[in-house]
């Protein structure tokens, strides 16, 4: 498939009505920015540790959209849902039902577990929905609007993560509200 | 620890809002309500300090105060009693006694330019309501038929109609001893109908009737209007002000009765008392709509008082979505911003009857005996451009945030994370704003403003007022009490506090449909502050559902009427109107007493 079918694809997907939906076994092998090495399917933190790596802090765009942000912690909380293509145990990795991470902007860090100040905003989604928003698939609201996730805190916090992994998927960023221009706290 | 080990510590990584505050000061200026508070107190509106404190002149700062004072003393001088006096109480006006813009206009007004006994368009608001009766027709014309033979024709409405103009200004029909009022005295009484039927509207006099089709309504609303009312008469009574004023909203129904069945005796020359008793039944009885019920015994009013008035009523009542296409909200914010800013500004400008309905006038008048703090509970709706800046702000984030949706549901789940944004950014923005905690000055008015945006933007989104109710309960009994550790006068409110299942509860002393329930409801019964928010909810639930009317189509149509004194469309105009003492009510006695 061209690189631009591929994107026309995409961008039917964006306009598409958001549905959940399990993403085929070996999806991850399609990333250009996953580490190599990642047999199974990564966690959440694994993922988010990849793309800071190999498409946000090497993303010029993005470097400079953070660099306006004041310090940002997001705390994600991921529902693990069990693959339907897990069949035996092998092929189940040991994930937690409940995957925390914790994620820093300005400075630019990643961690497993809960942090240690209160975050400006907190994150609660599923696994599959979160990967599709990592990987542009779909927008951050969409599994919110459709109740199959929740966010809790800073709504600027929010649009600073969206504007971020637009840039990260070079997708041009949606115009903020005039209220909360990129960096208001 | 070396540094190759050290991670980012989130402890470590502070910012000062305060000075963030400077950097996005430009962002500031463009905000309405950066610009309204300028303009009102003459400060850099996000400073804390006024430098002007104790220099502003005292109560001669006002125009309008100074004509008190000088009132007061001609009044002493004149009776021999002291009246308003300058001189008593605190010296008035060390703070900055600070003008009030009347949002959507340029029109600046004194504060107590907006107290509802010195504005008159405020008084007239609550008289055309008050007055107001709907009596349906159809049953009357049925017994008219069976019961005495008569044949009901486009001709004999016509004539019908005709006749009750008269007495229902205070002619004579049927005795010659019957007293007659001037009809001067009672120049805004008069009879309409309203039906859906093109084919009866085409055959009754144009004058006699509110036409769904030639009143402003949107085609989409008007359709759907016409549609719910159907071939049913109805008709509208306006009793006079004057009525009204000397008696209370309770009058309203028994003049209907008395006048519009002596115009039917006339009309269809009907003798006997047994025909006319089942008559006048038919007529003021049997298929009355009144605006309001009679309120609890220790509220003790009569029919058609603001007190007894549902939400729904009032939600209908209001007449400012009438211009907007019937479309479900969500789907006009997600596909067109300004078009959705439209809506959002039209609740806004409808809050003005609501709150000046519940706060002024049912808490404030009727409840507390008519000081003047409501007077800025209530323009907190309506003045300072405070409610249309957060409106356009928050219809911003709805517009890039809600597409690709087909619906949002009633869930609680879905609407509890819009609300905790919108609410903390206005909590923000109080806090930015010293000037704005200065002109919303006690916790009621920021209850009141914060409930009805939270209730509001729900409802629109998912069209359940119940949701809408939920919203406000949690921004005024969690956000704000979390973020401020009070809430409304005190916090002593029981609506102040959680207490969701009585807001849900649909038994009858708790709660019910909230369209149904009102300021009467028990535990609303005595609350500033609230009322406007769930009336806001119904509205806005209507517009989120797509809806032409909240509860009664009836009620609707006929607050369109453009015959009415006060305009229910461009409220916030008549009462910049009557603040400029430019605004004619109706109900004056002139006719009947010295010139003066």
């Amino acid at each position: 498939m061209s690189n631009e079918e591929k994107s026309i694809n995409k961008e039917e997907k964006q306009t598409a009505e958001y549905e959940y939906k399990e993403l085929p076994d070996g999806w991850w092998h399609e990333l250009d920015w996953i580490l190599p090495g990642r047999e199974k399917e990564p966690t959440l933190y694994e993922l988010f540790h990849d793309m800071m790596i190999g498409s946000i802090v090497g993303n010029p765009m993005s470097l400079e959209i953070a660099s306006k942000m004041v310090p940002r912690i997001i705390l994600i909380e991921i529902e693990h849902q069990e693959h339907k293509t897990e069949k035996n145990e092998e092929q189940k990795r040991e994930k937690e039902e409940i995957e925390y991470v914790r994620v820093m902007i300005n400075p630019t860090d990643i961690k497993q577990g809960i942090p240690q100040a209160e975050p400006d905003l907190i994150i609660h989604m599923l696994y599959y929905d979160f990967v599709r928003i990592l990987t542009g698939e779909i927008d951050m609201m969409a599994p919110i609007w459709a109740g199959n996730g929740w966010i809790l805190g800073n709504l600027t916090c929010g649009l600073d993560l969206r504007d971020l992994l637009a840039a990260s998927t070079d997708k041009e960023a949606q115009k903020r509200p005039a209220m909360w221009p990129l960096g208001s706290p | 620890m070396s540094d190759k080990d050290r991670r980012a510590k989130e402890s470590e990584y502070t910012y000062e809002l305060g000075k963030l505050v400077e950097k996005f000061l430009p962002t500031e200026k463009e905000r309405l309500i950066y610009k309204t508070m300028e303009k009102t107190f003459g400060l850099h509106p996000m400073s804390n300090v006024d430098p002007l404190m104790y220099k502003r002149g005292g109560y001669h700062q006002k125009q309008r105060k100074e004509e008190f004072a000088e009132w007061g003393k001609k009044i002493a001088i004149e009776r021999g009693i002291p009246s308003y006096n300058r001189a008593v109480g605190i010296p008035l006006g060390q703070r900055a006694l600070e003008p009030y813009i009347i949002s959507g206009t340029d029109v600046i007004v004194d504060y107590d330019d907006l107290h509802h006994v010195n504005n008159a368009a405020i008084q007239q608001m609550l008289d055309d309501i008050k007055r107001t009766v709907i009596i349906n027709l159809d049953m009357t014309h049925r017994v008219l038929q069976v019961r005495a033979g008569k044949e009901i024709t486009p001709e004999t409405i016509n004539l019908y109609l005709e006749t009750v103009q008269h007495t229902i200004a205070g002619g004579a029909v049927a005795q010659e001893h019957m007293a007659e009022i001037h009809p001067g005295l009672t120049a805004d009484a008069y009879c309409k109908i309203i039906t859906g039927n093109d084919d009866i509207i085409d055959m009754i006099d144009r004058r006699f009737v509110i036409n769904i089709d030639k009143v402003g309504f949107h085609p989409s609303r008007a359709a759907l209007l016409k549609k719910a009312i159907g071939d049913t008469i109805y008709m509208v009574v306006r009793a006079p002000t004057i009525a009204v004023r000397m008696a209370d909203g309770g009058v309203t129904y028994r003049w209907a009765a008395m006048q519009s069945s002596m115009a039917f005796i006339s009309a269809y020359r009907l003798t006997g008392e047994s025909i006319i008793s089942d008559i006048a039944y038919a007529a003021k009885s049997a298929q009355v709509i009144q605006i309001g019920e009679r309120t609890w015994f220790s509220r003790a009013r009569a029919q058609n008082e603001p007190g007894g008035i549902p939400y729904g009523y009032y939600a209908d009542i209001q007449q400012c979505d009438d211009t907007l296409p019937a479309e479900p909200y969500f789907k006009i914010i997600a596909e067109d911003l300004e078009q959705g800013r439209r809506y959002m500004r039209n609740v806004a400008k409808a809050g003005t009857i609501l709150a000046l309905m519940t706060e002024l006038i049912w808490y404030g008048l009727y409840m507390s005996g008519g000081l003047g703090f409501s007077t800025g509970v209530a323009a907190g709706a309506y003045c300072g451009n405070v409610v249309e800046d957060l409106l356009d702000n928050f219809a911003e984030i709805q517009h890039t945030s809600i597409s690709r949706v087909k619906t949002v549901p009633p869930r609680w789940t879905r609407i509890k994370f819009i609300t905790d944004m919108m609410i903390q950014a206005a909590m923000e923005t109080y806090e930015k704003y010293p000037s704005l905690m200065e002109y919303h000055w006690g916790g009621a008015h920021r209850i009141s403003l914060v409930g009805s945006l939270a209730g509001s933007a729900a409802a629109m989104l998912t069209g359940s007022p119940m949701i809408g109710q939920m919203s406000m309960n949690y921004a005024i009994g969690m956000l704000m009490k979390e973020g401020w550790v009070r809430t409304g006068w005190a916090g002593q409110e029981v609506q102040d506090h959680l207490g969701l299942a009585y807001s849900c509860a649909f038994r009858m002393d708790e709660g019910g449909l909230i369209e149904f329930r009102g300021p009467n409801t028990p535990y609303a019964s005595y609350t500033a502050g609230h009322s406007s928010g769930a009336i806001g909810a119904c509205l806005a639930a209507q517009l989120g559902r797509g809806r032409a009317w909240a509860c009664n189509p009836v009620i609707k149509v006929a607050f369109a009427d453009p015959d009415l004194k006060f305009d229910f469309r461009e409220p916030r105009l008549a009462i910049a109107k009557a603040a400029l003492r430019e605004f004619m009510p109706a109900g004056e006695r002139d006719l009947i007493i010295p010139s003066h």
